[in-house]
């Protein structure tokens, strides 16, 4: 569902390090976006509720399950929700890496703010873009001609 | 040791920025009380503190030294290497061992460049250690009374080891096993122990981790040479 009944879209923080996982939940919170932070990949997986964030932030490096590997567990679930990765500087083959594997994107840490938000308020939108895109593929299935070459059904027409 | 450094600095740095941004916000936005604001400087001033403490430490470790004085404690130049790497070694969840034999005679030598052949073992270590199931670091120093060179140090690792055909070719410049390498590390450690009188040399098996043994002759009083 990707969303919440309040309409407050979750973000979901995933960080080793107190202070990034504080400061991201901090600056979320203060564009009204509500923010649940994790210290470890392995936690994250066993909240019940990252099934409904609209977005993940999580770091590459950390002890225990990285960033590249959680990015794989959460891309194999249905209906994921879009990963931020939070990189080391200058790692760019890493980065390139977690593209490839589905990442939605990657911020270089010290990261500006404004960029951290751009990525997250797009990516927020993914769901509803998604949601649109499956929506006027269906309606064009529906205005196509079939294989008679004649109208299955012509929909949105007033009665004559 | 510059992406050690890039790495540890990156953490306070990245919390600095964010606090600071987040501060902003909240005086801009008129969001968050007088209480919220102070709180964040208060986070800033122990990020900057944090950063201050990995910035000392790297200090000490690049102290010049006095090249008159009466050498150098091989001990503490490994205890300060560990120190530095540890929070890169914790990260990696590689348990490290020290056992330092407390009767080591001082080395006469430049206390900068012996750091820096432990910091680059070190790393080599934790990088050989990346997949191995176990990962365990000791460094373990001690006495040879009778040998020319009576301090030894061997560092010993869990990693994935080598072949003999490999380590006839570790040391040499530009020899590699580790994608991205300069393989530059242990030749220029190998050529900074022999500057100090010392030998360097590597043991290991595939699979079954690698261990290098450091020999380095013991200060000569107040006359001995200087590196």
């Amino acid at each position: 569902m990707n969303g919440r009944t309040d309409g407050v879209q979750l973000i979901v923080v995933v960080d080793d390090d107190e202070v990034a996982r504080h400061s991201i939940g901090q600056m979320l919170q203060l564009r009204g976006w509500a923010a649940e932070a994790f210290s470890s990949a392995e936690a994250a997986l066993a909240w019940p509720g990252l099934a409904d964030a609209a977005c993940v932030i999580t770091d590459v490096k950390m002890p225990g399950m990285d960033g590249e590997e959680f990015l794989a567990e959460v891309r194999a679930r249905p209906g994921a929700p879009p990963v931020m990765m939070i990189t080391g500087h200058g790692d760019i083959a890493m980065a390139v890496r977690c593209l490839k594997a589905g990442a939605f994107d990657f911020v270089e840490k010290p990261f500006d703010d404004d960029v951290l938000l751009a990525y997250v308020a797009k990516a927020g939108e993914q769901p509803r873009l998604v949601r649109e895109a499956s929506d006027l593929r269906r309606r064009l299935t529906l205005f196509s001609p079939g294989e008679d070459g004649r109208f299955g059904m012509v929909g949105r027409s007033r009665a004559m | 040791m510059a992406a050690a450094i890039s790495h540890e600095l990156n953490q306070p740095l990245t919390g600095i920025r964010n606090y600071a941004r987040n501060a902003f916000y909240m005086i801009e936005k008129g969001l968050g009380g007088e209480e919220e604001v102070k709180g964040n400087l208060r986070l800033i001033s122990e990020q900057v503190d944090r950063a201050a403490k990995i910035i000392n430490q790297m200090r000490e470790l690049t102290r010049r030294t006095d090249r008159t004085s009466a050498g150098v404690d091989i001990n503490g130049v490994v205890r300060e290497s560990v120190e530095f790497l540890l929070p890169q070694m914790r990260l990696s969840e590689v348990e490290v061992t020290l056992a330092l034999a407390p009767d080591l005679p001082p080395v006469w030598g430049d206390r900068i460049r012996l750091a820096q052949v432990f910091l680059n073992l070190l790393t080599n270590a934790r990088q050989a250690m990346d997949c191995a199931p176990e990962r365990r670091l000791s460094i373990a120093s001690r006495r040879d009374p009778l040998a020319d060179r009576p301090v030894v140090i061997e560092v010993t690792d869990t990693g994935r080891g080598f072949s003999e055909e490999i380590a006839r070719s570790l040391f040499q410049p530009f020899y590699t096993t580790r994608k991205g390498g300069h393989g530059l590390g242990l030749s220029i450690s190998r050529a900074i122990v022999q500057d100090h009188g010392g030998t360097i040399e590597a043991s290991g098996r595939p699979g079954g981790g690698a261990s290098f043994t450091i020999r380095l002759p013991a200060e000569l009083g107040g006359s001995g040479r200087s590196p």
